[in-house]
């Protein structure tokens, strides 16, 4: 039996997700939600976030479950890709805002920020754990980190100028794409880990990236058009 | 308050316990890895020492 005490992993991914909703919930005003619809959100979105990541992994590493190297619920804790999570997590918004007649952009501003906030906790956990390193000598995880925190400040900036009204909104959460998918095809090639498969010089992760920043630049110019309300 | 202390606790105890726990209600009895080519991050970190695979 393994131990009930979760890893230095799992205590950097829980902090990361508790940080990103406190810093949410004082914006739950802002965002135009009730306690009860608040924590509804957050919820939704987390199990959308979960089984996107998780599926993400096994479309990625299929070969592995089919060899029985993985299993599926024994080897449940190995293995979350973040862009899975994150799509995960926006149907599942996107789901819930037009489930309760909410604006999707207008929260997905502000989760332009509290996501940064969380993944760059739970990257130094990669960091602390030793997964998701670099080639020597880079620690690509704490890079990682960083770039996020930068990401979410920017974030906090544009959201800024949403509430003045002087950028439409969504624009923090296109920001918020195209930066991080910016960060991820720059840090990908110092990664040690990862399939070896590349796809014109590119990893599939990189890959995911630039569709990132192509949705955020696609996204940027429909929301620009004159008289033609955001998403 | 209340309210917001028992859904802190409650999303820390289910992100944290997602990642980290699953593999409590398993069998240890594994098969073989006849290679860890492929896995990645903390996967494959564990399929080279030859250890049970945590989270990634």
């Amino acid at each position: 039996m393994t131990s009930v005490l979760p890893s230095p992993y799992g205590v950097f991914v829980a902090a990361g997700c508790i940080a990103a909703v406190l810093w949410l919930k004082t914006r739950r005003e802002a965002l135009g939600l009730s306690e009860n619809a608040f924590w509804a959100a957050v919820w939704v979105m987390v199990l959308g976030a979960m089984v996107g990541a998780k599926a993400l992994f096994v479309a990625l590493g299929w070969e592995h479950y089919a060899r029985g190297e993985l299993r599926f619920w024994a080897d449940f804790g190995v293995g979350f890709v973040f862009f899975g999570g994150l799509v995960g997590a926006v149907l599942s918004g996107w789901i819930f805002a037009r489930w309760r007649g909410l604006s999707f952009t207008r929260g997905a501003d502000y989760f332009a920020v509290a996501v940064p906030i969380g993944h760059a906790i739970g990257r130094i956990g990669c960091f602390v754990t030793g997964c998701c390193a670099g080639h020597p000598p880079h620690p690509v995880q704490l890079y990682e980190a960083g770039g996020l925190a930068l990401i979410a400040w920017c974030g906090r900036a544009a959201i800024a100028r949403v509430e003045a009204l002087e950028l439409p909104r969504g624009s923090a959460f296109w920001l918020y794409l195209f930066l991080y998918g910016v960060l991820r095809v720059a840090l990908d090639p110092l990664r040690a880990d990862g399939r070896p498969e590349r796809f014109l010089g590119l990893s599939a992760q990189q890959g995911l990236a630039l569709g990132l920043i192509a949705v955020a630049l696609v996204a940027v110019r429909l929301s620009r058009r004159p008289g033609q309300a955001s998403a | 308050m209340i309210k917001t202390i028992v859904m802190v606790v409650g999303l820390a105890a289910f992100t944290g316990a997602s990642v980290a726990c699953f593999g409590l209600f398993s069998s240890n009895d594994r098969p073989a890895r006849e290679s860890c080519e492929g896995l990645s991050g903390q996967a494959r970190t564990d399929c080279e020492q030859g250890k049970s695979p945590k989270p990634r």
